[in-house]
């Protein structure tokens, strides 16, 4: 492998008309490699590399989850991120959000994040949503990643991830609580049966837990180290079982989410 | 052996002053299924979404012996 200069994909990009994360790709495979993504290379191969430049991915939610999230997907090389979010970033994100800091303070934060992933990877493409998810906002991509913040908006996002034949990988936290599972659309189990009935008094209860950036970040990681492998063929660790990871004993369980489809409950 | 049993997340707060690691120990006798336990200790059965008996997933109606290890876990919903 050769290197390749950023400003000379940026250009070949412009020349073919075609997207920068395609670009890149076509760069990689014919041997040059953006220095950036050396350091992946061993971990993957450069093929690997490039179908990662050539994944699209939707973000749904842009706080504590989605926001480590897309630090990562970002830092990897995913070529294209949509990222939806209807809030501006508020002093009480500070403490767990990455894109929330002095400067960004009361700004759309799908908009501020756009701008700061820009200084991070310029060869990726990032398309902004100040609003609520909507059905369109699934359309042409590979993954959706969840960084949603209710159970409600969870089992609406995966249904339409479903509907497009889409993985959905799922994310939750609270306190020091995480959990993570991948629903794969044509089979295993969905989200409902792990939810069941909402429940308000719990929801009630888990925002007087609060939620701390270790296990946001933690959890995060997770859902992109699932990303990565759907993006280059590798098998999903998480499909069918949850990952249920515990900061007071600091264990990772792995459950067997499958169980529902036969629960007597 | 005690029957011991461990709460995940939010389902602790059914218990005041919870020891993660060490659970909660609990005499009951054969015959006692899982979700007697979940009675006695006043934790709703609602809010169970698994149990794992010796770390192997079963049913809220399994039948204890009186000395597993009984873990319930809840869903986590916030991001």
């Amino acid at each position: 492998m050769i290197e390749i200069s950023e400003r000379d994909l940026l250009k070949l990009a412009q020349d073919l008309k075609i997207s920068v994360g395609e670009a890149t790709a076509i760069a990689i495979e014919s041997g040059k490699i953006p220095r950036r993504y050396i350091k992946n290379l061993g971990a993957i191969s450069a093929l690997e590399q490039a179908s990662i430049c050539r994944s699209r991915v939707l973000v749904c939610g842009c706080g504590g989850l989605g926001g480590h999230v897309i630090l990562l997907l970002a830092r990897l090389g995913f070529g294209f991120l949509r990222i939806v979010d209807p809030d501006s970033f508020d002093p009480s994100n500070l403490n767990r959000q990455p894109f929330c800091m002095e400067d960004t303070l009361h700004r759309p934060k799908a908009i501020a994040t756009k701008e700061i992933l820009s200084h991070i990877n310029p060869l990726i493409d990032v398309e902004t949503f100040v609003g609520s998810l909507s059905p369109s906002h699934f359309v042409d991509v590979h993954f959706v990643i969840d960084g949603l913040d209710s159970p409600q908006d969870r089992i609406m996002a995966e249904k339409e991830a479903i509907k497009r034949g889409v993985p959905f990988i799922h994310g939750a936290v609270r306190g020091w609580w995480g959990q993570v599972t991948t629903i794969m659309p044509h089979e295993g189990p969905k989200l409902g049966l792990l939810y069941g009935e909402i429940n308000e008094e719990i929801q009630k209860f888990e925002e007087q837990t609060g939620t701390l950036v270790p296990v946001v970040s933690l959890i995060a990681s997770l859902q992109v180290h699932e990303a990565m492998r759907l993006a280059i063929s590798k098998t999903p660790l998480y499909a069918g079982k949850l990952l249920y990871w515990d900061g007071e004993t600091g264990t990772a369980m792995v459950l067997p989410f499958d169980y529902f489809k036969t629960a007597q409950y | 052996m005690p029957l011991n049993v461990f709460l995940a997340a939010t389902l602790r707060r059914f218990i005041p002053d919870y020891n993660p690691e060490k659970g909660i120990t609990l005499e009951v006798g054969p015959g006692v299924s899982v979700s007697h336990v979940a009675d006695i200790l006043g934790i709703p059965k609602d809010e169970i979404k698994i149990v794992m008996i010796n770390g192997i997933h079963a049913s809220i109606d399994h039948i204890l012996k009186g000395d597993e290890r009984v873990a319930f876990f809840p869903a986590v919903g916030g991001g």
